[in-house]
């Protein structure tokens, strides 16, 4: 296969992308840990890690530099592998359990794209592009734009439980064999009910394509805020599809293994779970893995049912546009259609923002909702979601073959 | 088509990087500790392991692993049909396509009412 010009910018943009999105939920892994400590000390009513600031200096910046301490305290730790542990599998496991959670990401999209065609255009005058090269540089907002983009983040996220599942067995020991056989039933029973939540999605968008579902919703309006177009079918619809998000988001909190549903690693009585036997870079690895997770399943439920890059404008979901707010014009674009360049920068700020309040809410439920029991949570996967799930199928199936 | 996979494979590759990355420098710059045998053995709370480190568990995990894989062919296999729900709208056969589905859903909620009512998911029950 010979590579042309424009296949070459396609590349060349494509891994800039990459490495970008991979080194942004690199940054907010850190900032999250951080963020937990300190808003679950705001909820105890203590004062939580505020000393670390900027290092060599006095500055504390509200304990910010908290995460790359510990960061650097996972690398400088004894690196320890027990002699009891089946050693290939004891180090494959947190290399499974945190790569997929960062590859799931690259099919979100983050922007409605980067024209950057003027830019090109400027420099084509230089070097003598041609016409498809500087085509090329309308770069798409996302890293790998996939149709099968979902079904593509199932078969990943379906693979972070073997990295639990063999870090349990192949430490060789009690505690983490139970938490890794818990963790993998208690993960497999919801991505059922996740996989069947999503369904309604496609009925009604006709897409498995995040790219073009946000692009929906940016002309439809956000799938989990009620409708008000289209009569008694579209509200029907509108609060079926607010169903399904709620399953999504429970799913999300047993899928990424956060309290309520953090019986793997439920400390009281299973020590750490599957990562007891676990120290240093090789534990941080599970640590990095589990907020990966919880960024990437963020980032899944703010591009199926919150709009994705879009602003939270009122009128995107069949409210009337104002002509003017306070006496300022509002410009056409803001209705969905012909957004100006730099709006393409502007809506990453909106999506990592959206993150950051589903982050937010993952840590304030951490620390104010007991833990559940297994038979409790077993009861719920099996007997309440995973059938009420089906059930909201068939709703918005006929709803939408009832709309006219 | 496979083109668009591409980039894929540079997330792929910037994942694995900063996982091997990550544990190599820490095997480099980490610090090397004395081994013994207290520190090789199997946490256990401090006592020696005791008996088989693979405990016997309950054989309701095996059965939710192939209930497992019969509800998630069926999740999968509605995908497509999802997606393509409506395009079977435009041509007439919507309704027809629809029934076609809740029949196969059916069938297969027969099981998951068998194994409910065997208990599989009653987890506080023995057997």
């Amino acid at each position: 296969m010979i590579l042309h010009a424009p296949d070459l910018v396609f590349l060349a943009f494509s891994a800039v992308k990459a490495v970008a999105v991979a080194l942004v939920v690199l940054t907010m892994v850190p900032g999250s840990v951080t963020a937990e400590r300190r808003l679950s000390a705001w909820i105890q009513d203590r004062r939580g890690p505020n000393r670390v600031g900027i290092p060599f200096t006095n500055i504390r910046i509200f304990g910010l530099g908290q995460g790359l301490a510990d960061a650097a305290k996972f690398l400088l730790k004894e690196q320890f592998v027990p002699a009891s542990v089946n050693r290939i599998y004891f180090n494959l496991a947190p290399i499974l359990a945190m790569v997929p959670a960062l590859v799931t990401v690259a099919v979100i999209p983050f922007s409605p794209g980067f024209d950057l065609r003027p830019i090109a255009e400027w420099i084509a005058g230089f070097l003598h592009w041609d016409e498809a090269t500087v085509q090329a540089f309308q770069i798409s907002g996302v890293v790998a734009n996939l149709d099968v983009g979902l079904l593509f983040v199932f078969a990943v996220i379906s693979l972070s439980v073997y990295g639990i599942i063999l870090a349990g067995w192949a430490s060789n020991s009690k505690y983490p064999f139970l938490g890794g056989i818990r963790s993998s039933a208690q993960m497999i029973s919801y991505e059922i009910a996740m996989g069947a939540s999503v369904v309604p999605v496609f009925l009604v968008t006709q897409q498995l394509n995040l790219g073009k579902i946000v692009e929906y919703q940016v002309q439809n309006g956000w799938l989990a805020l009620p409708h008000l177009r289209g009569g008694v079918v579209g509200v029907l619809t509108g609060l079926c599809l607010a169903f399904s998000f709620l399953v999504f988001l429970v799913a999300a909190f047993a899928e990424t293994n956060r309290l309520p549903f953090d019986l793997p690693e439920a400390e009281t009585e299973l020590v750490g779970g599957y990562h007891t036997e676990y120290s240093g870079m090789r534990f941080a690895l599970f640590f990095l893995g589990e907020y990966a997770a919880m960024i990437s399943a963020s980032a899944i439920m703010v591009t199926l049912f919150l709009g994705g890059w879009s602003l939270p404008l009122p009128w995107l979901n069949g409210l009337p546009m104002p002509q003017s707010v306070f006496g300022w014009a509002l410009p056409a674009w803001l209705a969905g259609q012909g957004m100006p360049w730099w709006f393409g920068f502007v809506s990453v700020g909106v999506f990592l923002a959206k993150i950051l309040v589903f982050i937010g809410f993952f840590i304030v439920i951490r620390w104010t909702i007991p833990r559940f029991k297994y038979d409790q949570l077993m009861n719920l996967g099996w007997k309440v979601f995973i059938p009420m799930a089906f059930v909201n199928i068939f709703l918005v199936a006929a709803l939408v073959l009832a709309r006219a | 088509m496979i083109r668009e996979f591409v980039p894929v494979l540079f997330s792929l590759g910037m994942a694995l990087a900063i996982a091997l990355g990550g544990i190599g420098l820490g095997i480099v710059i980490g610090k090397v500790g004395r081994r013994n045998r207290g520190k090789d053995m199997a946490y256990e709370c401090g006592k020696d392991p005791i008996g088989s480190p693979s405990a016997r568990f309950s054989v309701k995990f095996y059965l939710v692993a192939m209930i497992f894989i019969l509800f998630d062919i069926e999740v999968i296999f509605m995908y497509p049909w999802a997606v393509s729900l409506m395009g079977f709208k435009q041509s007439g056969m919507g309704w027809q396509v629809f029934g076609l589905m809740l029949a196969f859903v059916l069938l297969v909620e027969v099981g998951h009412l068998y194994a409910y009512q065997k208990g599989v998911f009653d987890w506080n029950k023995r057997g």
